[in-house]
């Protein structure tokens, strides 16, 4: 330990192991993942995940830029592992290819607020409530979300008559009687990335619970 | 232990060239310990005000959380060990710092890149990559001035005097060969060639984890090793356990890269080797605390400044490795993982065990290069006070506040909204908190502020007299 050679030698190979382990092997192992092609009930060749498309993928970087990923997770972990999903939060764990086409993967650390890995899937078929970024306090009551009025416009309603895309808002969130609240584009591609989120597909390495499961006669 | 002589080959360092990057670095430093704190004061408020200055979107929490914790590891923690790891390699190698000025430039460079980083963050966005938010252009000049800086590190340690190596010497080189690998890795693998899916989150834990553990905390121990036997006055217990220490510490924190992703989507070998080496961490625990405790004579506590905070960063050191070592088996993090709990053992080894370690080697070292004495003595008693009054309430109201977060959350049948209602009273308790450690650290600036103001000033008052009270450091060398 007098030589700074053998002190030297043996930090660069205990580092140099550390490398190996954490970033040559996982590229070695995850590196060529890709989708996963299947057949649907249709027929359908169909290929999971798919990259996002248009306002979705704009709305990906709205949501990284925000920092919207210091409060929600969008992760499921295995049934066996917490109560991710038995809260509803998802139908299966999440696995590495669910986030192959992610630009920025954000799998957060922290759950402040809910997970947010199969928020679209929870809309089902209704539209995405803009009141949530805009008054979010007004939509869910208790919420401690962070609005982002910045991403609304607040203008006078125009003589044609209010605009259709105007947020319906009541009590303190309601604005001035003769203006109304729009959202501006980037609200709209935020929307349409918290709508595109969503993880229930069966892959090899994550099945999906057995529908007969709920069904079974009793 | 064997230490060359502590006599350096500057009779006077105040006027040589070593200490002017050296104060620079460090004292610099303390700037961006106010403003990362003052952000994270902020980020803090608005976990329980949502609404507070919510128009404005630079302050979005998010944003002011990256920028907090950019500010404060890549301006204060880093700059300050860095500051203080070349000091210490000089100073035991009986030597000065290799191309001072180069050192001092590369300096104002780090901290030109880092301020306009911050404000990228807070104008554009995080990156999202919690180890490194800062935007990809201003990295690239990060990573080619700290692989510099480190590079230095090395030509001050290859013209030491002969003799045998000592473990503060060994630290310090671990630290200096760690950072460029974990900058440049992180840099390429993440910036340049950005790989795809979640290698970007697994890349970025081993990155996080690395630089905590093989950054800062070599840096911290490295003061320790050197501070608690010489102000101390007497030798480490036992030269085997440093090396043991040593060595495990170096061998068991490199593989704790993906601790933070139990139940992750990431594969599960990854996962359980971190989880393993996170448990393990508890053996180079066990010998670097049984070396540095009981060492200095508990009256050496009352005579100086920097050996209090040593001995604040030792205990903290030794309660977060055993805590660690408690709550990262699968069972604990199913349940504790992704809640304000790691945050708590974040803050308790970053303000407990790598700050104040910094800071024993700032009260040492300043009054040393300024040739003067800090000039009030009740400040660093304030401050000490403060951050273990404010460090306290921070780290029990994340701890307590995340393990009820953790067991509600693990039940399905608790609402999520009742969860975080639940929350809200420790999130207030750990502002609380905060304001509290913030408000101590202002005393260390305005000591350091007033230690200039006198220095440069031909008129200001000639502390040295007044203040007859020195640390041994400085009075006996």
């Amino acid at each position: 330990m007098n030589h700074g050679p053998v002190l030297f030698l043996g930090l660069v190979t205990t580092l140099v192991a550390s490398w190996t382990g954490f970033v040559a092997l996982p590229h070695r192992q995850l590196g060529a993942l890709q989708p996963d092609i299947s057949t649907n009930a249709a027929g359908a060749i169909v290929a999971y995940p798919a990259a996002r498309s248009g306002e979705a993928a704009q709305g990906a970087e709205v949501y990284r830029s925000l920092g919207c990923v210091a409060c929600h997770t969008q992760q499921v972990r295995p049934e066996n592992g917490g109560g991710d999903i038995a809260r509803g939060w998802g139908k299966r764990r999440t696995v590495a290819r669910d986030h192959l086409f992610d630009p920025t993967v954000l799998l957060g650390s922290s759950r402040l607020g809910p997970d947010l890995a199969n928020y679209g899937e929870r809309l089902g078929t209704n539209a995405f409530p803009l009141v949530r970024l805009y008054h979010p306090s007004s939509a869910a009551t208790h919420s401690t979300c962070a609005p982002v009025p910045f991403l609304f416009e607040q203008r006078p309603i125009r003589s044609s008559g209010s605009s259709p895309e105007a947020l319906v808002l009541k009590g303190t969130a309601a604005p001035p009687v003769g203006s109304e609240v729009v959202p501006t584009l980037r609200a709209r591609q935020l929307a349409a990335y918290l709508r595109s989120l969503g993880t229930s597909v069966e892959l090899p390495e994550a099945l999906l619970p057995q529908v007969e499961d709920a069904n079974a006669p009793k | 232990m064997n230490r060359p002589s502590p006599t350096t080959a500057c009779a006077n360092p105040s006027c040589c060239a070593t200490g002017l990057p050296v104060l620079y670095l460090t004292g610099g430093s303390i700037l961006w310990l106010l403003a990362g704190l003052g952000l994270a004061l902020l980020a803090s408020l608005k976990q329980h005000q949502p609404w507070l200055l919510a128009s404005c979107e630079w302050v979005t929490y998010g944003r002011l959380d990256a920028a907090s914790r950019t500010a404060l590891v890549h301006g204060f923690f880093s700059q300050m060990g860095l500051g203080l790891g070349l000091w210490l390699l000089a100073r035991t190698g009986g030597t000065q710092i290799t191309a001072p000025g180069i050192v001092f430039i590369a300096g104002l460079v780090w901290n030109t890149v880092l301020t306009l980083g911050v404000a990228g963050i807070l104008v554009e966005g995080p990156s999202g990559r919690s180890s490194l938010e800062l935007p990809g252009q201003l990295v690239t000049v990060l990573t080619v001035v700290s692989t510099l800086l480190c590079l230095l590190g090395f030509a001050t340690f290859a013209k030491r005097s002969e003799g045998p190596t000592v473990p503060t010497q060994w630290f310090v080189l671990a630290a200096l060969l760690a950072l460029p690998l974990f900058a440049i890795t992180s840099q390429v693998t993440l910036s340049i060639f950005p790989e795809r899916g979640v290698l970007q989150a697994v890349i970025d834990g081993w990155n996080g984890q690395g630089l905590l553990l093989l950054w800062l905390a070599p840096l911290a121990l490295a003061s320790l090793y050197f501070y608690i036997p010489d102000i101390g006055g007497r030798p480490l217990r036992s030269p085997a356990f440093a090396k043991l220490g040593f060595w495990a510490w170096v061998f068991f924190a490199s593989w704790t890269g993906a601790s933070n992703l139990v139940g992750g989507p990431v594969p599960a070998w990854m996962v359980t080797v971190s989880i393993a080496a996170s448990v393990l961490l508890l053996i180079p625990v066990a010998f670097i605390s049984l070396n540095l405790h009981f060492v200095a004579p508990v009256s050496a506590l009352g005579r100086s400044t920097a050996l209090r905070f040593a001995a604040l960063s030792a205990i903290s050191f030794t309660v977060v490795g055993i805590l660690t070592a408690l709550t990262s088996p699968r069972c604990a993090q199913q349940v504790l993982g992704l809640t304000q709990f790691p945050v708590a053992v974040r803050e308790l080894f970053l303000f407990g065990f790598v700050g104040p370690a910094l800071f024993a080697g700032y009260y040492a070292v300043v009054p040393k290069l300024a040739g003067r004495e800090f000039p009030c003595r009740l400040l660093p008693v304030a401050h000490l006070g403060l951050t273990v009054i404010g460090l306290g309430i921070m780290v029990f109201s994340s701890g307590v506040g995340g393990w009820l977060q953790g067991w509600a959350l693990a039940d399905g049948k608790v609402g999520f909204p009742e969860v975080a209602a639940h929350l809200q009273i420790w999130l207030k308790l750990h502002t609380l908190g905060l304001a509290v450690f913030a408000f101590g650290q202002t005393a260390v600036l305005a000591n350091s502020v007033w230690l200039l103001v006198e220095c440069l000033l031909p008129f200001g008052k000639p502390a040295l007299a007044l203040f007859s009270e020195t640390s041994p450091a400085v009075a006996g060398k």
